[in-house]
């Protein structure tokens, strides 16, 4: 940690040494052998002024301190063009440093990121699924929603996109070395998993039955893997206090509410463009009519917290629902 | 008469200052117009129905009472405290915060009742922000408080009780009781209850110093002496101490129309003008408070077109005032100046009202007293006549050095000097050494008595050698003094005959002189001699004796002879001229260097006495307030032979002015008069008058110091721009009145508290320059982040941490600095040109140093995103998103998904990022802020230990708030990444070589552009 900043200040005296040189555009190299001439990966991803095709990469691969590329999009070698050398942009200096040293495939920290949020589909600012069986207008919203959300998690999309993996493991894609494993694959959702829940066999979702699907999702975040070696996480729902009865059976799809391994660990938007993140539909088979029954949806798993008291959404999702049959 | 008289004068100070002074003249006039001493016992009794031996009848006295209220001072219609203490709330940026919490209430109020609660910092900030304000504003209200109980040593001065005569019956009754025309006596020890007019009188002696600075006590007695009623004999005023004797006399004034009680009320009708830090100071808030107000208006105006809504927009208003008040200012300020108040306290000046230190500081004129101030106040021997010579006697503080004692007329001398005196030591104070002891006996006895026991020895002891048979004390009509005493050698039975006195009655007496021990006749050449001594020795300003003495004849006057001293039978001229002594009031040793001191500092020193003019003079010379060289008119004139009026007045640098002819000038005419003498001597002055030239001084645009004790000058003391009253011969009122006090009255004090005025002044630029700078980078996170809408880089919260708490302590620290250059080599400060907060500091603060922070902030704050996963770019715009508690699934640059509370708390964590940027900038801008021209390295970095100190302690407290468990959720504070505090580290460099680069332009190129623009 310690050293990045050090970086930071070595880079700032540097950068100004080699601006009035004139060698500006040689800047990465001799930093990376500055840093003791070991492993020290730079990338860099800064999106330059007036061009769009001006997206530049400049990457670097070690060890044996050698290869060393840069270059645009269309392959030609970026100039750094004078307002570098503007005095007032030198304020700007650090700031440019710090972005060499951004990785653009994964953030530095994920300080903030130690345990996934939970949401649910259908969504709503008060997270309360209101309806009447017999009135289509009065969830065919909700219907809808879940339509357009499993959208891309149709079957032939699936097919197109994203592999077949072994399930009841961690689809590990690591980087060999400094060597990138990119793009990464990502494994097949395929809608038909969520079986009574997907909309093809029931294309109301249960709400004109009044057993209504819930979709429970879990934050994506990179490099996370939840549940351990032995068990996969997993979704369980329960009525909140005394709603407990009154939700009465629940089915989850997949079978168990699980979240499979396969789709674990997440390696960000850029790598992993088509990634699909893993669902699990709540079924509930004989809520108690024309009551609003609150419902709480947890991710079982070791590493998931769920007690967070600030965090409501930690590794758990409450919302409500009333199902009425009159009218 | 009275009661008109005082609510004329009330209303007439209350008008336009430039009438003023006129009508305070007039004001002071009708107190003169008293004439009860000039009528008859029989109109008196007649004017106030009273009678010289019974009294008044109690029932009329009690009717007297009704119409006239009580004999005691009135307290003046003072502001009630309330007033006074929501005054201290209500001050310029007092009111920006209380809108700041009434906008965060509210706030606060309608998150609650939607129940959209998602924190509770608008209700901690509000109540940050009061007790901010309630805080500052018990310590300025206590403060002012301390300064305003004027009146209340007044009080103190009013007697307990009286002996009164009622219905021809002696009685005691409360001093407030008492009526005009009541028939009162008056006893030593007592205080006189009221204004009196002497009827009858024994040996009565009254101590006026309280009112009129006289230090010699008055007698007192039935007849009219003078028109004047402040000097005649008969009357005897409220408030002053009866010594000795007995009186009795009929009241004519009481209360508040008593002579001290119109002193009193023109002491509190002048308005205590306000110090020129206080203006400073006002001028300063007025501006943050506009600026304040128009950047929380132009971006309340933005976010409303922007689209905002209005409760937000009010927020961002409330936001942008906290971020831009420096709230910790005015504390830091009073911190400030009451280290340097400490510090004088130390070297013995008293501060009474914090902002006199500075204006100290800004003094231009200093006018002071002479006795007791410059001089010793204590009578010693300085020059000898004897042997047709002048020898000179050691006058410093210690009397050490010594003169030429081997000649025979010298012993004649002491010997004269030692026995025909009455004053004697004090007991126990052996150990005290000689000039310190105290004495029993006047001025120039004990003058005598020191002199003689420092170059003879023990006096008492000689004395009782020298076995002493009878003597005549000095009277006014005799104008000498005589002892006869037996002589030390048993076995000669003369008597000897000592005497001293006024020079020219010794002389009369004399037939012979004593010239190196030889007794010659006393011819016209020797006369002569004597006189051109005794003139020399008068043009010194000095108080001269003449000494002589005669040895008796044994057959005449043998052993056992009945010496009479009403008969005088025994001879008392044809005697034997051993010499002169003179004394003088001679100046402390300190003080010639520091009157030096003020004029090279461009202080101008006017003494301003009640003393002769020539003694003034001898004493201004001595001192250096009249320098060597310069000339009065009167010194011109004779040395050129012509006239006084042919003198041209630009000659002379020089001017003494004694009070009568004071009395004669307008004010355009006094004005002149210290326009063209630089060196001005005001003697024989009454206490008013020195309110007249304080005023004259004032018009000139001066800055004034007044130094003064007596109840007298209260007013004077008041109207200067700071009193300077004496601790050991001050008077209550004269301490009240006061803004400082000099515990040992010496001038050399005010010289110090010049240089610390002077160097507060300049360290309170720095401390302002300072804490003004921070206000940019706290100003700057909102802008940005209504304009462009990022996630919020600061809190509100935060920016009372820095304000209040870490920030403190450098500010003040900056108060221990060094002065930079000799700052008493430097003319005072232009009130209206130098001002504290000027526009150079202003603009290179906020637009240089304060812009260079804001990048170094907003530089941190994107690290810290774009490492937990949000890029710059992504955060343009993100704020509607970022905001809403309702959406948990916000994608960051990499695609991970986050809740509100992590987004809250990433934001806490930019909260801290970008506090951490501010304070690791301030810690440099505190190093560049050491000096404003010299470079920090010249200056001593690690000088100033307190300084080290606050950085250290700074650092300390923001770890603490970074790491100390619990503070996400109490203050906002995240505990950050180690490297986050080294990214600024850069901007702090760059700060210090800026400022180091613009001090070197400042030093090379004096006036120029540049110095000009970024010297402030």
């Amino acid at each position: 940690m310690l050293q990045d900043g050090v970086c930071v200040c070595v880079c700032v005296c540097l950068r100004a040494v080699w601006e009035h040189l004139g060698l500006v555009r040689r800047v990465s190299v001799p930093i990376l052998e500055a840093r003791n001439g070991k492993l020290c990966t730079f990338r860099v991803s800064l999106e330059r002024e007036g061009k769009d095709d001006g997206k530049l990469q400049a990457e670097r691969t070690l060890p044996g301190g050698t290869h060393v590329e840069i270059r645009d999009k269309n392959g030609a070698e970026p100039s750094f063009r004078s307002q570098w050398r503007k005095p007032t942009r030198g304020v700007f200096l650090t700031m440019w440093v710090m972005l060499q040293t951004l990785d653009p495939y994964e953030p530095t920290y994920q300080d903030r990121l130690s345990s996934p949020g939970v949401m649910i589909r259908p969504q709503s600012d008060s997270l309360s699924i209101v309806f009447t069986t017999n009135n289509t207008e009065s969830w065919d919203g909700y219907t809808n929603a879940l339509d357009t959300f499993l959208g891309s998690y149709n079957d032939s999309v699936q097919l197109a996109n994203n592999d077949n993996c072994i399930p009841d493991q961690y689809f590990l894609q690591d980087d060999n070395g400094d060597v990138r494993n990119n793009p990464k694959k990502s494994c097949q959702f395929n809608r038909t998993m969520l079986e009574n829940c997907s909309g093809l066999i029931d294309r109301t979702y249960g709400y004109a039955e009044g057993k209504p699907c819930v979709i429970i999702k879990m934050n994506r975040i990179i490099g996370f893997k939840p549940g351990n070696d032995t068990n996969p996480a997993y979704v369980s729902c329960t009525g909140m206090n005394d709603d407990s009865s009154k939700v009465g059976n629940i089915a989850y799809y997949p079978a168990g509410g699980i979240f499979n391994k396969m789709y674990f660990p997440y390696y960000g938007k850029i790598t992993q463009v088509n990634y699909s993140q893993p669902l699990v539909a709540v079924k509930f088979l004989n809520l108690t009519l024309n009551t609003l029954i609150n419902v709480e949806c947890k991710v079982v798993a070791s590493n998931v917290a769920t007690n967070d008291d600030r965090d409501k959404f930690a590794g758990r999702v409450y919302f409500s629902l009333q199902v009425s049959t009159s009218q | 008469m009275g009661r008109d008289t005082n609510g004329e004068m009330d209303a007439k100070i209350k008008k336009k200052k430039k009438v003023k002074k006129k009508e305070m003249l007039e004001g002071m006039k009708k107190e003169m117009e008293i004439d009860d001493h000039e009528l008859t016992i029989e109109e008196l009794e007649m004017k106030y129905s009273t009678s010289t031996t019974k009294g008044m009848s109690s029932t009329l006295a009690a009717q007297v009472l009704e119409r006239d209220g009580a004999n005691e001072l009135k307290p003046p219609k003072g502001t009630p405290e309330y007033v006074k203490f929501a005054r201290q709330l209500a001050g310029g940026l007092q009111c920006l915060m209380w809108v700041a919490a009434v906008i965060c209430f509210i706030a606060f109020g309608i998150q609650f009742a939607q129940e959209d609660l998602t924190s509770y910092d608008n209700l901690y900030l509000a109540i940050t922000l009061i007790a901010v304000v309630v805080v500052t504003g018990c310590f300025g209200y206590y403060q002012e408080f301390k300064s305003t109980n004027i009146i209340a040593s007044f009080k103190n001065l009013v007697p307990q009780k009286a002996t009164v005569f009622r219905d021809g019956q002696k009685s005691e009754i409360n001093a407030n009781q008492l009526v005009v025309g009541d028939l009162v006596e008056i006893k030593g020890g007592d205080r006189v209850p009221a204004d009196v007019r002497i009827i009858t009188a024994q040996g009565c002696k009254v101590d006026n110093s309280s009112l009129t600075g006289e230090s010699e006590p008055q007698s007192k007695g039935p007849e009219c002496t003078h028109e004047n009623p402040l000097e005649t004999r008969n009357i005897a005023f409220f408030s002053t101490t009866c010594l000795e004797g007995i009186a009795t006399g009929i009241i004519i004034n009481t209360g508040d129309r008593t002579i001290i009680g119109r002193i009193a009320s023109l002491a509190s009708g002048v308005g205590n003008e306000k110090t020129p830090i206080a203006i400073e100071i006002e001028h300063f808030v007025d501006i943050i408070a506009g600026l304040a107000i128009f950047f929380g208006a132009t971006f309340f105006v933005v976010a409303m077109v922007i689209g905002y809504q209005f409760l937000k927009a009010m927020i961002f208003f409330m936001a942008i005032v906290v971020a831009y008040v420096p709230e910790g200012l005015l504390a830091t300020v009073t911190v400030c100046l009451s280290l340097t108040a400490k510090r004088l306290a130390k070297k013995n000046c008293v501060v009474k009202n914090l902002e006199a230190v500075e204006t100290l500081g800004s003094t231009s004129v200093i006018c002071s007293d002479k006795t007791g101030t410059l001089t010793q106040n204590r009578m010693t021997v300085s020059h000898l006549w004897f042997d047709n010579h002048i020898h000179s006697a050691d006058t410093t503080e210690d009397q050490s050095g010594n003169f030429d004692q081997s000649s025979e007329t010298w012993r004649a001398l002491g010997r004269i000097a030692g026995l025909c005196n009455r004053a004697v030591f004090k007991p126990g104070q052996e150990e005290i050494p000689v000039p310190k002891r105290e004495v029993i006996g006047d001025a120039s006895e004990t003058a005598l008595l020191k002199f003689t026991e420092l170059t003879i020895g023990n006096v008492i002891d000689y004395r009782g050698r020298f076995k002493k048979i009878c003597e005549v004390p000095f009277n006014s009509t005799n104008k000498f003094q005589l002892s006869i005493h037996e002589l030390e050698d048993p076995l000669d039975l003369r008597y000897l005959l000592v005497m001293k006195g006024a020079p020219e009655r010794i002389l009369e007496r004399c037939s012979t002189i004593m010239i190196k021990g030889q007794e010659l006749p006393l011819d016209e050449q020797w006369k002569e001699a004597f006189q051109t001594a005794y003139m020399d020795l008068g043009s010194l300003g000095e108080r001269v004796l003449g000494f002589c003495h005669i040895f008796m004849n044994e057959k005449e006057y043998p052993r056992g002879y009945n010496f009479d001293t009403d008969q005088m039978n025994f001879p008392t001229s044809g005697l034997c001229f051993a010499g002169l002594i003179s004394m003088i009031d001679p100046p402390r040793a300190t003080v010639p260097d520091a009157v030096m001191k003020c004029r090279t500092a461009g202080i101008r020193v006017i003494m301003v006495t009640g003393d002769h003019p020539i003694t003034a003079k001898a004493i201004a010379a001595n001192v250096g307030i009249i320098s060597e060289g310069s000339e009065t008119v009167e010194d011109i004139a004779t040395r050129l032979r012509i006239p006084v009026e042919q003198v041209n007045r630009g000659d002379a640098r020089a001017c003494v002015i004694n009070g009568g002819q004071l009395k004669d000038m307008t004010s355009d005419e006094l004005d002149d008069a210290l326009r063209a003498h630089p060196e001005m001597v005001f003697a024989r002055t009454s206490p008013q008058q020195k309110l007249i030239i304080v005023e004259s001084c004032q018009r000139l645009g001066s800055i004034v110091a007044v130094t003064g004790d007596g109840v007298n000058d209260s007013p004077a003391l008041k109207k200067a721009d700071i009193g300077i009253a004496m601790g050991i011969a001050g008077s209550d009122a004269a301490k009240n009145a006061a803004d400082m006090i000099l515990l040992d009255d010496n001038f050399a004090s005010i010289v110090t508290g010049v240089e610390q005025g002077r160097l507060i002044f300049d360290n309170l630029k720095k401390s302002i320059a300072y804490t003004l700078t921070k206000n940019i980078p706290e100003l700057t996170p909102y802008l940005i982040y209504i304009t462009v809408s990022v996630p919020l880089p600061l809190g509100c919260i935060t920016i009372l941490f820095i304000e209040l708490a870490t920030d403190i302590f450098p500010s003040v620290s900056l108060a221990y600095e060094k002065a930079e250059s000799d700052i008493m080599h430097l003319k005072p400060r232009n009130p209206k040109r130098d001002r504290l907060v000027n526009e150079a500091l202003a603009v290179y603060s906020y637009f240089q140093i304060g812009a260079i922070q804001s990048f170094a902030g907003f530089t941190d704050y994107f690290t810290a995103m774009a490492q937990e996963g949000w890029l710059p770019l992504l955060c343009v715009g993100l704020r509607s998103q970022w905001e809403n508690p309702h959406n948990q699934e916000v994608q960051d640059s990499y695609g991970q998904e986050w809740t509100y509370s992590q987004r809250l708390y990433q934001e806490y964590t930019c909260y801290t990022v970008f506090f951490v940027s501010i304070e690791i900038c301030q810690i440099s801008d505190v190093l560049i802020r050491k000096t404003r021209r010299l470079s920090v390295f010249q200056q001593g970095f690690f000088r100033n230990k307190v300084l080290v100190t606050a950085i250290v302690f700074q650092l300390l407290l923001g770890n603490f708030l970074c790491y100390c468990p619990g503070m996400p959720n109490i203050f906002n504070f995240m505990p950050i990444r180690v490297q986050w505090w080294f990214v600024p580290v850069p901007f702090g460099i760059l700060i210090f070589v800026y400022d180091e680069i613009r001090k070197l332009g400042v030093r090379r190129h004096p006036g120029s552009w540049w110095d000009k623009e970024l010297y402030y």
